[in-house]
């Protein structure tokens, strides 16, 4: 296992050399080492511990890229990509200092639609409300996705770190969406993957359509949290947008009652999405400031986007919505079902603003600390998942926020205890709090995505020797000389 | 002008969010102000809260009252048939969809109710704007 | 790049040495050196040159796959993994001789069927057949997916290549079905990807629910032809099984007509599943001998299959089908759409070998040759590849066999001129080949990409291909079997 060290970047090679030669390739605008712009980039929203990089810069183009991974490899600096520092994982800290890359700044274009085969060619700074623009205006036939996160998060990031979105129940994980693409590896390759792979130069705009068949290299940068090059171009597939709208909300009245739901409504295939909260997260987002949930209070609700090509096809679904409604009701469960749209426009527009872009919280992000422990979970705990982490909640008074979500079509489920603090008066509890529920979460077999290091530490003990082993020479066959986003995974 | 106390319930802020459009209204005023009753509501599946009416105030509690002026009992889902003009209130009342209590033949009663819930409702779920940041240009 | 050279494997180590290690590993009745034993894994049904094996073993479980990865790394042994020998791409044939390792015989288990999270547990040799039979059997309300292609087929074969089945247009290659995979890598680890990850000597059976969130290393062995290491388990998704199914059977006149057909039609959402045949498929799997397509008959029938759980449900998906028809019939098309159930009734009850998957296709498999050029494709060109392609087979005075199929909801397709031939004729298999490479140059051109590629396509594919994307696969390749031991020469590694 590859210890985490300190490095000395600038033993082999000066801090000033290093600056001129970012100079040269980036130009004096988009260069930067003094401290006051390095602090932002310094550190995030959750509690993982801050660290000042050396540099800033901001890319143009792929060829300045090439010149950069190409110096720092060979003077072993680190590079740490960064779209837009929206992610909860601590994943943009520069945990080794070095060169932070800013794509959000400059590549940040929507390259390319394609109408015919439903794709989008994006550099890695392209946001969601970016995207949802673009496409709203120029081709209102199609539609992307969208987190419940903040429309100036970044929508290559979301998908190359197997995001979720609100087409989740439909397509699943956002990995399964990446058609294509172009990476610099560390000797200072351009490898274009996917069925862009044709053309000896550069790809055809309509060429990527594909991440298959030929040998999947797609993998070695999906998860890897940049860790084994960079990304300097993506493709995400697009989906017809449907004319039906008709979003659901769904109150849970039992504790657990959640769970049976979001199994059979996954298996149904007839809802785009189900992103549930408890509901303290609801009210939250109605505006009461330090929500409690009251006794007589449902325990969960659930936004369901559904969509539909005909009046004939959602009166379908929504049959068989109340049907498995009415079955589980009559097994012992206590759900109810509010057309969404409606229930907003009495009880309060804000609720909408969960399921619209801006899709935020804003109570979530008026505290200056946010984190989370996001994981894939089997489908079948749900029940003890919610019940121990509800008792872990109580345990350290903090109010219990949890975030649920049934994928493609049933086949597994995301599990999301939030926990928003004031960074300088709460961190201490909040870190054992977040310790505790990542132990029993990671015990009931969940899988965080979008790790810290301390967290990945945890995982390490868990999991089978192979995979450590493997995964550690992929990282050391791609980049020997650890310079990827260094501190990953413990690397 | 009306006071309406911000409550801390999913229900009762609801209703603080249908009242509150209307609070400044002359209308809404003229029924609401000193009208001093207690208007027990109880939206199924959820539970009854109790709308407090006391001079120019207007607050809400979680709770049933002993004996309040007036209780109303309707599903969730015959609220928003009503707010949506697909049900009419009286028939509503007439096919058991929405039970009250305490009605009896008080004119007043009955319209000062009608005014201040059921036009609210209706109101309120025929703004065409669903964009809360529009409507609410005050908000942070 | 990486030569194919021929190996003299028994330089470093004798044969007959080889064989008693082999012995001692899988013991005396799985192992075979016979000619007679050898002969029928040395070639399959396409054109690709035929290579004898040294060795077969079948394994039956995986500790006896470490020892043998150990002992032929160490010295430089090729190995080839085999399950039932049916793809059509030359991918099983020992170009290097070495050991082939027969998966179908004995590591064919169904290990576990998870009904909650809806996925099958499988060995590399469990076949379609098996699957449905175990599924229809035991677990009524899930399925499966299954490929145009007999039923003793390999389940992992098909996802591990990127096949395509009956549910593709709604989920896309099979790649992406995979939740979990367990492989032995050169080195003799045993490695478990996905989900299943967790436990350090074993996963519990209800793990094996997703191939992420953790990195990807899964790619590693997906399209990968065996060349990454060996696996030993996989763990496929299963859906609900839906009470109604039905299929149309559309029948196009108009040589490209088909295209926007199925591209109109994929996009709605709400098939399961769409192919498209030439009419002289349809007329050759009812056994016309020599099956022309005559002017005025329809030049492609295309199959969709839709189901639900309602009838209500049902009856929105058809009008939605329905609608979509008519428009493209007012845009010009010519288009029939009919219930295919009942088509079949009355045409011929054979062509069911096309809705009951997976199937044999006698006319297709009683020729001893069969090749195909099988490509994932740009939707938008399918026009071009029909014409051109149809042109070629005429050249060459070759009946036109071409199978298209939507995928994703329309996000790619799937186009596959098929050839069928007598393998011992004199001359045939030369003039097949011709036709194929002219095929391949013309569809490549055309953007499209082989599946199931054997060495000479790649090679063809290599001088297209960006060098950055070379440089990576074969670093990779390198990294992960240094001594070219498994499935040497494929990708011409």
């Amino acid at each position: 296992m590859t210890v985490i060290k300190q490095r000395n970047i600038f033993e082999k090679i000066s801090k000033d050399n290093v600056y001129s030669k970012l100079l040269e390739i980036f130009g004096s605008d988009y260069v930067t080492n003094k401290d006051v712009d390095l602090y932002p980039y310094s550190q995030d929203m959750t509690e993982n511990k801050p660290h000042m990089p050396d540099f800033i810069v901001i890319p143009e183009s792929k060829e300045q890229l090439i010149e950069l991974v190409k110096f720092c490899n060979e003077y072993s600096i680190p590079i740490v990509p960064y779209t837009t520092g929206n992610n909860v994982g601590g994943l943009t800290i520069p945990d080794y200092g070095g060169i932070v890359v800013d794509f959000g700044k400059k590549m940040n274009k929507i390259l390319h639609i394609d109408d015919n085969m439903m794709y989008a060619l994006l550099e890695p700074g392209v946001t969601f409300g970016q995207l949802k623009k673009h496409l709203d205006e120029n081709f209102p036939t199609l539609r992307y996705s969208f987190p419940n996160a903040p429309p100036y998060s970044g929508v290559v990031g979301n998908a190359l770190l197997s995001g979720m979105t609100n087409l989740g129940a439909k397509i699943g994980s956002m990995a399964d969406s990446i058609n294509g693409l172009e990476v610099i590896t560390v000797d200072g390759n351009v490898a274009r993957i996917g069925s862009c792979f044709y053309g000896n130069d550069k790809a055809e705009d309509d060429s990527w359509w594909c991440r298959y068949p030929m040998p999947d290299l797609l993998g070695l940068f999906v998860n890897f949290q940049g860790m084994t090059g960079l990304v300097t171009k993506c493709a995400v597939q697009l989906w017809p947008k449907e004319p039906i709208e008709k979003p659901q909300l769904v109150v849970f009245f039992g504790l657990t009652d959640l769970g049976p739901f979001l199994r059979e409504v996954g298996r149904a295939d007839i809802v785009n999405d189900v992103a549930a909260f408890s509901v303290e997260v609801a009210k939250m987002e109605v505006g009461i400031p330090e929500p409690v949930k009251y006794p007589e209070e449902p325990f969960y609700t659930a936004v369901m986007p559904m969509t539909a090509k005909t009046e004939n096809q959602m009166n379908a679904k929504l049959e068989i919505l109340k049907d498995i409604i009415e079955k589980l009701n009559k097994e012992g469960t206590d759900i109810h079902l509010i057309d969404y749209s409606e229930f907003a426009k009495i009880f309060g527009l804000k609720a909408l603003n969960i399921y619209n872009l801006p899709s935020q919280i804003l109570s979530l992000h008026e505290y200056s600390g946010l984190t989370w422990f996001g994981a894939y979970a089997p489908t079948h705990k749900f029940e003890e998942l919610i019940e121990k982490t509800d008792a872990l909640y109580r345990k350290h008074g903090v109010p219990p926020f949890n975030y649920l979500k049934i994928m493609k079509g049933g086949h597994y489920g995301i599990f999301r205890p939030i926990i928003r603090f004031k960074k300088f008066t709460d961190q201490d509890k909040i870190v054992r709090l977040l310790e505790e529920i990542a132990d029993v979460c990671i015990d009931l077999g969940c899988i965080p995505y979008k790790t810290p290091s301390w967290l990945t530490a945890k995982l390490r003990k868990k999991i089978n020797p192979g995979w450590i082993s493997l995964f550690e020479k992929i990282k050391h066959c791609m980049d020997p000389n650890n310079i990827f986003n260094p501190g990953r995974w413990n690397t | 002008m009306l006071n309406i106390e911000f409550p801390d319930d999913l229900i009762s802020l609801s209703l603080y969010n249908i009242f509150s459009s209307r609070k400044d209204e002359r209308k809404f005023i003229k029924h609401a102000k000193d009208w001093n009753k207690k208007i027990m509501l109880h939206i199924e599946p959820f539970y009854p809260v109790t709308v407090i009416f006391n001079g120019s105030n207007i607050r809400f509690e979680r709770k049933e009252y002993p004996e309040p002026d007036m209780k109303v009992k309707l599903h969730i889902n015959t609220m928003l048939d009503i707010a949506n003009d697909r049900l009419n209130p009286f028939f509503a009342i007439e096919e058991g969809k929405m039970e009250i209590e305490g009605l009896g033949e008080d004119s007043e009663k009955i319209m000062r109710f009608y005014n201040i819930f059921v036009v609210s409702m209706q109101m309120a779920a025929q703004e065409p704007n669903v964009n809360y940041y529009e409507i609410n240009k005050n908000t942070r | 790049m990486t030569e194919t050279k021929d190996r003299d494997i028994y330089e470093k180590i004798s044969k007959e040495d080889v064989l008693k290690k082999l012995t001692e590993i899988f013991e005396e009745r799985n192992v075979t050196n016979k000619s007679g034993d050898l002969y029928p894994y040395s070639y399959d049904m396409t054109e690709c040159e035929p290579h004898m094996p040294d060795f077969i073993v079948i394994p039956e479980n995986a500790l006896q796959l470490i020892e043998l990865v150990k002992f032929c790394n160490s010295n430089l042994i090729p190995i080839v993994p085999f399950i039932s020998g049916n793809n059509v791409g030359g991918l099983t044939i020992p170009e290097n001789g070495g050991i082939l390792v027969d998966f179908g015989k004995k590591m064919n288990k169904i290990l576990h069927v998870d009904d909650n999270m809806m996925y099958a547990l499988l060995e590399p040799g469990v076949t379609f057949g098996q699957l449905k039979k175990h599924l229809d059997e035991n677990y009524p309300h899930l399925r499966y997916s299954y490929p145009f292609a007999p039923p003793y087929a390999g389940v992992v074969g098909n996802v591990l290549l990127s096949g395509m089945n009956n549910l593709s247009c709604k989920i896309g290659s099979m790649g992406d079905s995979i939740n979990g995979l367990e492989v032995i890598t050169a080195d003799g680890e045993i490695v478990r990807i996905g989900s299943c990850f967790y436990g350090k000597d074993e996963a519990a059976p209800d793990s094996w629910w997703c191939r992420y969130p953790m990195p990807d290393l899964m790619g590693v062995f997906i399209n990968w032809q065996g060349m990454t290491g060996l696996v030993t388990k996989c763990a496929v998704q299963l859906w609900p099984n839906p009470p109604i199914k039905k299929t149309y059977l559309a029948i196009v006149f108009g040589l490209t007509d088909v295209a926007p057909v199925m591209r109109e039609v994929s996009r709605t959402d709400i098939i399961d599943d769409i192919s498209a045949v030439s009419i002289e498929v349809v007329k050759m799997a009812v056994e016309l001998p020599i099956p022309t397509k005559f002017s005025g008959e329809p030049d492609f029938a295309s199959m969709f299959s839709i189901s639900a759980k309602t009838k209500k449900q049902f009856k929105a998906k058809e009008e939605i089908l329905f609608n979509e028809i008519e428009n493209l019939n007012k845009q010009g098309k010519n288009v029939i759409l009919v219930n295919a159930d009942e088509f079949v009734k009355l045409f011929n009850l054979r062509v069911r070998c096309y809705l009951d998957l997976p199937s044999v296709v006698l006319p297709l498999v009683e020729y001893s040759g069969l090749t195909w050029f099988g490509s994932y494709a740009p939707s938008h060109k399918l026009e071009e590849l029909i014409e051109k392609v149809n042109k070629l087979f005429n050249k060459h005075n070759i009946t036109p066999f071409i199978y298209m199929k939507m995928m994703k909801s329309g996000h790619y397709a799937i186009f596959r001129p098929i050839m069928r031939y007598n393998k011992f004729k004199e001359g045939e298999e030369e003039r097949y080949h011709m036709l194929l490479e002219e095929i391949t140059d013309v569809c490549i051109d055309l953007g499209c990409i082989p599946y199931k590629t054997p060495a000479w396509m790649t090679e063809k594919m290599r001088k297209k291909i960006n060098p950055g994307w070379i440089n990576l696969f074969e670093k990779l390749k390198k990294f992960m079997d240094p001594n070219n031991i498994f499935n040497p020469g494929r990708w011409n590694t």
